[in-house]
């Protein structure tokens, strides 16, 4: 396999947005093509979870190479849920790393917005085993079973985990791509209404539109691919061995360390999925950054602020930069990129930053990705 | 069957077709871990004995007393 390099990459603001999804993914890989100073690329990886049903859009692939004026490249559809953004970026690295293509465009996003909130609930709820479907079990109610079980396990509170919906909101207050940008406190997290108990609305991601697109090559760059990995997991919840980590995730980081011949110590800074806020804090353990159950703790002593030792999702993560799922994995490798390179603007952090790690998880961590870019 | 509540939830905010409030459990039994529903939230606690009952596709959790549960265990032993 030959080295990898991340050479253009680019976002549309995510929120409610008036544009189609075909619209959004166009502006992002445009932005893309022209900072990586290219007008063309060998091949389009293109990772949504439903825009079928979301957006009524189908041969997407085809439609967004068109579009963008690339046919006849070869455009290729990616979907594994809600890390199809992680796994479009994934296929892109190893078509380039073959050396079958020396350049790729990975393009990533979702337009959820159009349709009601209940159909999107459902939409979503589609990814959960029908056999737990049938009790009516929605992505907040499992989540909410994670939450009470990691709760009990390692003694959080409620108002343990908001610090992670206040953290993520005071950071995504700074970017220009994020869907909200407004700050929240501890009080507001505890007022909102809880949907599956313990869990409360601002403890849940947002409903978005949104997409990032990203270059890749096998010309050298100023941020290079350094480890990828991805492990999957039994759909139903009731066949998971732990409800307090994700083996997706661990068996994801293990193969990433193992390929960058890194370890959880030389990370810089983290982008991880927070979907529900506690997500954040069982990702953190699971790469390893922190031990079992003091990812809440090192959550609640600032270690993972903006201006804290192991910053974590300085881009407002998915929770309040948006997450419109087939997009988020992708742009949390934009923002990985942006900050590895000193250009993440009001968000920028400090120290000298050499590598940055990104989790993404599909469905309820059935599908997940975890990516290791290095500062070259 | 019996079992232990591993986890669970209140689901105020439900899927088209369901009323909310739901109570949802995850129950350890012998053999799997079962999705369940509670009627209440009184039985929903971790760690509590519940008997699980088949009602049409689903099952529903009922909390064990303490004596019921130490005579279905002897009633397994033997």
């Amino acid at each position: 396999m030959q080295d990898v390099y991340i050479s253009g990459v680019g976002m549309s603001k995510f929120g409610r947005r008036k544009e189609t999804l075909v619209d959004l993914m166009v502006e992002s890989a445009r932005k893309a093509l022209e900072d990586a100073g290219r007008e063309k690329v060998d091949a389009i990886y293109v990772g949504t979870m439903n825009p079928e049903e979301f957006a009524s859009e189908s041969n997407i692939a085809s439609v967004v190479a068109d579009r963008l004026g690339l046919v006849p490249v070869p455009a290729t559809r990616i979907e594994t849920a809600s890390s199809s953004g992680a796994a479009a970026f994934d296929e892109a690295i190893y078509a380039a790393a073959s050396g079958y293509f020396k350049s790729v465009l990975a393009i990533a996003g979702e337009k959820m917005t159009g349709v009601s909130t209940g159909r999107a609930s459902k939409i979503l709820a589609e990814v959960i085993a029908p056999e737990e479907r049938k009790y009516g079990a929605t992505m907040p109610a499992l989540a909410a079973m994670i939450t009470r079980k990691y709760m009990k396990e390692y003694g959080m509170k409620e108002e343990d985990y908001a610090e992670v919906a206040v953290k993520n909101h005071k950071n995504a207050a700074l970017s220009p791509y994020a869907h909200f940008n407004k700050e929240i406190t501890v009080e507001d997290v505890l007022k909102s209404k809880v949907i599956a108990d313990p869990l409360r609305l601002y403890d849940c991601s947002p409903i978005s539109d949104g997409a990032a697109s990203m270059v890749v090559t096998s010309e050298q760059s100023e941020v290079k691919l350094k480890g990828l990995g991805q492990g999957s997991d039994h759909i139903p919840l009731t066949k998971r061995e732990s409800f307090t980590t994700f083996k997706s995730t661990k068996i994801a980081a293990e193969k990433a360390y193992k390929m960058a011949g890194i370890g959880p110590k030389d990370i810089s800074f983290a982008e991880l999925h927070d979907a529900f806020t506690p997500f954040e804090i069982i990702g953190s353990e699971d790469v390893g950054l922190f031990e079992p159950g003091m990812g809440w703790i090192a959550l609640k002593e600032g270690i993972t602020s903006k201006n804290g030792r192991l910053p974590i999702n300085p881009s407002g993560g998915l929770k309040a930069r948006g997450h419109p799922v087939g997009a988020s994995g992708l742009a949390q490798i934009v923002e990985a990129v942006w900050q590895l390179r000193g250009q993440a603007e009001d968000r920028q952090l400090d120290g000298n930053l050499k590598y940055a790690l990104t989790q993404s998880i599909g469905g309820l961590a059935t599908n997940n990705m975890v990516i290791i870019l290095e500062a070259v | 069957m019996k079992g232990t509540i591993l986890t669970y939830t209140i689901l105020n905010v439900t899927p088209e077709g369901f009323d909310a409030p739901l109570y949802l459990c995850v129950v350890k039994t012998a053999g799997e871990n079962i999705l369940s529903y509670a009627r209440d939230a009184d039985t929903l606690k971790i760690g509590r004995k519940v008997n699980l009952e088949k009602q049409g596709e689903h099952y529903y959790a009922r909390p064990l007393k303490f004596k019921e549960y130490f005579k279905n265990s002897f009633a397994k032993d033997e």
